[in-house]
């Protein structure tokens, strides 16, 4: 048949549709006299139309869930699979079943996932799909789920992977509603240390929800599908698998995940923070619906600022959450480590704050450390920096003055003493310039580190000066004032400066207007 | 993906940007996968579903109310249509290959003789079908692909296709009986 004959058919077609069926095959005998295999035709599809009476009226959908509906497992228990024996069904999901199944091998229960459509690839994107299950298998962390193998049967891809007996966030979430805070920072914790672990060996999730995240019985987490996001969603559709394709659940899915570009790590981190936020208030942040649609999505979200619980520990939670969400994946955190730090910082304190006491904090939280007025806390250790510097010059006039010819040899420590603590402080300075999100951590590392150089400087400085009181009095004082300067700032100045730079933890009271440094420049 | 944003891509899809249709389909590709999920979730617990509002209800939930264009809105529609048929075209291969080498469905006299009316549409044969009418007449094949994959009404692909309800209702009535007639002597 060719399109113009299959045109002339259907001329035929419709113009015997309209006559009645009793006229209709002498109206063919007339019409197409001559032409048998054009009569034929048109019978046919007069016989066709007849019978098709509900063909096709129903949409696609109505088709398709017979399928879905209908009972039992595709693959009946018992049956066999290479070395596997399937032993019954663990789920099914939009994308197919899941099987539980024994590995007569080793003997042991693993869950069995078929790979939808892939045995249709060509084998350059089956490859790639090899080595994208390689580097998940490669992952092995408590909390996430083992990959063992990816096999091939009768023209399909399996995935066997690590059975954990248990039950997803989402069906908790569901029984029990929003988590406890000690349950939510015990698991988001968990959860950010496996994400962490894989993070760090360079695979990213792609897909991480409530429905992939699995508590066990005795209270740990395992993470599902690691690194498979793309493997689970390989369509046949080059255009749908290509790099940066988009895979995921829209709901959970960082907003350049969306947009289909090619993702990193923050865009897991996008994925937690809708999680966190979930197991946090029950509801999904970006809709009343939990299938929440690509437009719902609005970076504003509310949280309550003050809880019954534990307002403190909420706060901190809301930050962390919104680092998270942040629609510009620079603003999330720059690595999962901060996140992990984070959630521990946050877990300290609510065993601090446990007894009542109105202990010290270990950490601030991270988000926007630089809310109130950071511009002196910069200032403050750009000056110290420079100040330790210009130092070097009158040490380096006075040191004939020290006896023993120790001179030069102390010049030197206070040389490597005044380059470690003008990099330590250069350091937080570049740290709150470019990288704000993991300041918190950077100051707590460099906190110790900091107050020793301080005293160090400070300490050489005033040698220096009393050593050299006599040959060189004007470098002497510059010395001995410098020194005594840096312990009133770092003792006095610093503090407030800090005080002003960041929310203060829970001190309301003394925010005094931080001064600049007093000068100590050399003569 | 902000809604301006899917405006912007359909206005360039619908002038015949390709990058922007590339960027596109996926987007509603997933919409639509979603939604069908969920669909198909209520159908198995019994409720009733009405299939026809799937491609609607992705494209309120895309757009909002604040809406595109209502010029576009048959284009979508249109991009919506071919994701169904994706979509279900993809399911159904999966289910082949998880069915492969499985107990094989004995095909007894009976059944042969069963209508196509009252047995789940072979999808993929459908989709064959449907490629070889579209070498016949392309316009049949998108009428088909609208009503049965979109669920569209016989209006909404007038608008769609920009010709007569009565052409579409001439052409999907013909469409249908050679389709049926193609599925019946290949099932």
């Amino acid at each position: 048949m060719d399109p113009d004959r299959w045109r002339r058919v259907q001329e035929m077609f419709h113009a015997a549709l309209e006559r009645d069926p009793n006229e209709r095959s002498a109206f063919l005998d007339r019409a197409c006299d001559g032409n048998p295999d054009i009569r034929a035709e048109v019978a046919s599809l007069l016989a066709n139309h007849d019978r098709a009476t509900s063909f096709l009226n129903d949409p696609s959908l109505v088709v398709d869930a017979e399928f879905m509906g209908g009972s039992g497992p595709i693959l009946a228990a018992g049956r066999q699979l290479g070395p596997y024996i399937i032993e019954g069904e663990i789920g099914r999901g939009g994308m197919g079943v899941i099987y539980l199944a024994r590995d007569t091998r080793l003997g042991r229960q693993v869950a069995l996932k078929t790979l939808p459509s892939v045995f249709s690839l060509d084998t350059r994107r089956r490859e790639r799909l090899r080595v994208e299950a390689r580097a998940a298998a490669s992952l092995s962390h408590p909390g996430i789920a083992t990959v063992f193998a990816l096999e091939e049967f009768e023209g399909a891809l399996w995935i066997a992977f690590e059975y954990v007996p248990g039950r997803t966030l989402r069906q908790v979430l569901l029984d029990r509603g929003p988590f406890p805070q000690d349950d939510l920072l015990r698991v988001a914790s968990q959860i950010a240390d496996a994400l962490a672990a894989a993070h760090a060996r360079g695979i990213i999730h792609r897909d991480l929800k409530p429905e992939n995240v699995v508590l066990t019985e005795d209270g740990r987490i395992k993470i599902l599908d690691f690194g498979l996001a793309r493997l689970l969603h390989a369509s046949r559709d080059e255009r749908l698998t290509m790099e940066g394709m988009i895979v995921g659940t829209p709901a959970y899915m960082a907003p350049e995940q969306l947009q289909g570009q090619e993702v990193d790590f923050a865009a897991d981190l996008f994925s937690f923070g809708v999680i966190l936020y979930e197991l946090a208030r029950g509801a999904h942040p970006f809709a009343d619906d939990s299938g929440s649609s690509v437009a719902a999505r609005v970076p504003q979200i509310e949280l309550p600022e003050s809880s019954q619980t534990d307002s403190r520990v909420w706060m901190g939670l809301a930050r962390i959450i919104r680092t998270c969400l942040q629609t510009d994946l620079r603003q999330r955190y720059r690595s999962t480590s901060d996140l992990v730090l984070d959630l521990e910082a946050l877990r300290n304190r609510t065993h601090l704050l446990r007894p009542g006491a109105d202990t010290p904090v270990m950490t601030q939280p991270s988000e926007q450390p630089m809310a109130l007025n950071p511009r002196w806390w910069r200032f403050h250790q750009l000056a110290v920096a420079a100040v330790y510097a210009g130092m070097l010059y009158p040490a380096w006039t006075v040191r004939g003055g020290i006896s023993l010819n120790a001179g030069t040899p102390l010049f030197f420590l206070l040389l490597i003493v005044i380059v470690a603590a003008t990099s330590l402080r250069l350091n937080l300075w570049f740290t709150s310039q470019f990288h704000p999100a993991g300041l918190t951590r950077q100051r707590n590392t460099l906190r110790t580190p900091i107050r020793v150089m301080d005293w160090a400087v400070a300490a050489l400085l005033f040698g220096f000066g009393l050593f050299a009181a006599a040959g060189h009095p004007a470098a002497a004082a510059a010395l001995v004032i410098a020194s005594v300067a840096n312990v009133v700032a770092f003792l006095v100045i610093e503090p407030a400066t800090t005080r002003a730079a960041f929310p203060p933890a829970r001190s309301g009271s003394a925010r005094r207007r931080p001064s600049p440094k007093p000068p100590r420049t050399p003569p | 993906m902000p809604t301006s944003d899917l405006r912007g891509l359909v206005d360039r899809a619908t002038k015949g940007d390709r990058v922007a249709l590339d960027a596109l389909m996926p987007v509603v590709y997933r919409e639509l996968r979603l939604l069908a999920a969920r669909y198909l979730a209520r159908e198995r617990k019994g409720q009733s579903i009405q299939p026809t509002g799937l491609v609607h209800e992705a494209y309120l939930r895309l757009f909002k109310d604040k809406g595109l264009r209502w010029e576009n809105r048959p284009h979508f529609m249109a991009i919506a249509a071919h994701s169904m048929r994706e979509i279900l075209v993809e399911r159904a291969r999966a289910r082949d290959a998880a069915k492969r080498g499985g107990d094989r469905a004995r095909v007894t006299l009976d059944d042969a003789h069963a209508p196509l009316n009252e047995t789940p549409i072979d999808v993929l044969a459908l989709n064959e079908a449907l490629d070889r009418l579209g070498a016949l007449d392309e316009q049949q094949a998108r009428i088909v692909e609208l009503r049965f994959f979109g669920g569209l009404t016989v209006e909404e692909v007038a608008d769609v296709l920009e010709i007569s309800p009565a052409t579409v209702k001439r052409g999907w009535t013909a469409a249908r009986a050679w389709l049926y007639g193609e599925i019946s002597r290949r099932a």
